[in-house]
């Protein structure tokens, strides 16, 4: 009776054992095909392979956050990243208070700068012209007199002119846009600035 | 000092899984960044769920000191009062318990029968005996495999940390119940607060039923967070139920009685010498002690080597007969 036993647990056993190599498999072949996120992470968020693998979803970052600029991932954003902290510009900015790096329990957000682009900004602003009012009749121009960097000048017809080299992407500029704030049914809620991550934005200065 | 009253553990219980919702919510309402269960605290001070802590250094192949001190302290914490967290903590038996109502979950009669113990069909005596014969005394590669044979939810812990390792992020987190709640609560906020529209908040409720209530058997035959806390609540030696032969009626009558056992979430039988290694289980909710009739089981701080308690101390079968 006991040996039976036995015997059908050292199957199990074997079958359990198979089971963990064929987990191992999929999760090498699963984590060799993971297409990563392209999106704004909280400031000095590592790069994005190393922080999807630290990011436990403890939403620690997002209820710590003063100005509410970050926000969980949807579910249409990504079905792996859902849960994961991004940053949301249409209601509020960064601060770059540092309360996120100081609460994340992994280290998956290190120190940042703000005034030293190469430590680790969260984008980059870029002018829609054919949003940007100043563009479309000349009107606007708040962008330029509220950021609080000095990243974005006034051209002869003061329109806005973003310097990369200062803008840190503390999404300040887009969410006081006044471009299109309101058109909802217009199918689209990009406002006339727009911050967009560090790779997106290479791919448009290509 | 013990506790023989089961109802006012329970209440307790109910108060304490109420405070980490209350917690999450003021979070949220007043950024104080206590966060979710899944990391909890305040400041730069925080405990974490100690697999997402291990998924995270696994996933990323990184030493992380202080994530590491965080999580051995939330594993001694288990090692000196079990699963307490299971019971006291997570909102997945609440949940259970508000859309089930008290239904007993599991078939206790094919969950004795699995583990080779004593049904409600064979007496006390037998099982004791039976044990007695097996010997307790085994091998270490006998009790490793007995763990894995016994319990399922170490082959998906040891699973998950494998995937987890070779895909390079925390996998488990994706489908954890308690993320997923406090997720729905977090994605609810966000929709009425913020205005953030999003599927999730139909999604995440769905594979909670999905998981919770059509599966049934998440807390005892997959959760990998019940088998870590297990692993480390074998040391714990207090605040664990003890029997008082003197009182139960199992040694001092004629009746079967069962009651505590098939109260036991965790299908634990008490009376058997085998309790004192199936307790590792114990999340102490106090279901036994409610269930008991005759209040034979108390829950006290001294250090108990078994579970099983006479007057002087040890089980002797020799009483039964």
């Amino acid at each position: 009776m006991v040996d039976e036993e036995y015997s059908y647990s050292r199957r199990a056993f074997a079958i359990g054992c198979s089971a963990l190599v064929a987990c191992s498999a999929a999760g090498f072949v699963f984590g060799s095909n993971l297409s990563y996120a392209d999106v704004l992470r909280p400031p000095g968020a590592l790069d994005e392979p190393d922080f999807f693998a630290r990011c436990i979803r403890c939403y620690r970052c997002i209820s710590v956050c003063p100005t509410q600029v970050i926000e969980p991932m949807r579910l249409e954003e990504g079905v792996l990243d859902i849960r994961t902290p991004e940053l949301s510009f249409q209601d509020s900015y960064c601060t770059y208070c540092d309360l996120c790096r100081q609460v994340c329990p992994t280290f998956a957000i290190g120190t940042s700068d703000p005034y030293d682009i190469s430590s680790g900004r969260i984008g980059v602003a870029v002018i829609h012209e054919d949003r940007c009012l100043a563009f479309i009749d000349n009107s606007c121009g708040i962008c330029i007199e509220q950021c609080p960097y000095e990243a974005i000048t006034g051209d002869d017809l003061h329109r806005p002119v973003i310097d990369e080299n200062l803008c840190n992407g503390c999404g300040l500029c887009e969410k006081i846009c006044p471009s299109n704030v309101s058109r909802s049914y217009s199918g689209s809620s990009i406002r006339g600035v727009e911050i967009f991550t560090e790779k997106r934005f290479e791919e448009l200065s290509e | 000092m013990a506790i023989r009253n089961g109802k006012r553990i329970k209440l307790a219980r109910r108060i304490s899984t109420a405070v980490v919702f209350v917690l999450v919510v003021l979070s949220l309402a007043f950024d104080t960044g206590f966060g979710t269960p899944s990391a909890i605290g305040v400041g730069e001070f925080f405990l974490l769920c100690p697999l997402g802590g291990l998924e995270a250094m696994l996933a990323s192949k990184t030493f992380l000191p202080i994530t590491a001190i965080s999580l051995a302290i939330v594993l001694l914490f288990a090692a000196i009062f079990g699963r307490v967290w299971c019971a006291w903590g997570c909102p997945v038996p609440s949940i259970r318990t508000l859309i089930r109502g008290r239904k007993q979950s599991i078939d206790i009669e094919k969950e004795l029968a699995q583990k080779g113990r004593c049904s409600s069909g064979c007496s006390a005596k037998e099982a004791i005996a039976a044990q007695l014969d097996a010997g307790m005394e085994k091998k270490l590669s006998e009790r490793l495999f007995a763990l894995v044979r016994e319990d399922r939810r170490m082959l998906v812990l040891v699973g998950v940390l494998i995937v987890t390792f070779a895909a390079g992020f925390p996998i488990f987190c994706l489908v954890c119940p308690i993320g997923l709640t406090f997720g729905t609560v977090i994605a609810l906020w966000h929709l009425f607060v913020y205005k953030q529209v999003t599927a999730s908040v139909l999604v995440f409720p769905l594979c909670l039923i999905i998981e919770l209530i059509i599966y049934r058997k998440w807390c005892t035959n997959l959760c990998p967070i019940a088998a870590l806390l297990s692993l480390f609540g074998r040391l714990a030696r207090r605040f664990r139920p003890v029997v008082d032969t003197d009182a139960c009626l199992l040694y001092t009558s004629e009746n079967n009685c069962h009651a505590c056992t098939k109260a036991c979430a965790e299908a634990i039988n008490l009376h058997v010498p085998s309790a004192a290694e199936d307790i590792r289980d114990c999340t102490r909710c106090g279901e036994c002690l409610a269930a008991c009739p005759t209040n034979a089981i108390r829950i006290g701080a001294e250090k108990t080597s078994t579970v099983l308690l006479a007057e002087e101390g040890d089980p002797d079968p020799e009483r039964l007969s």
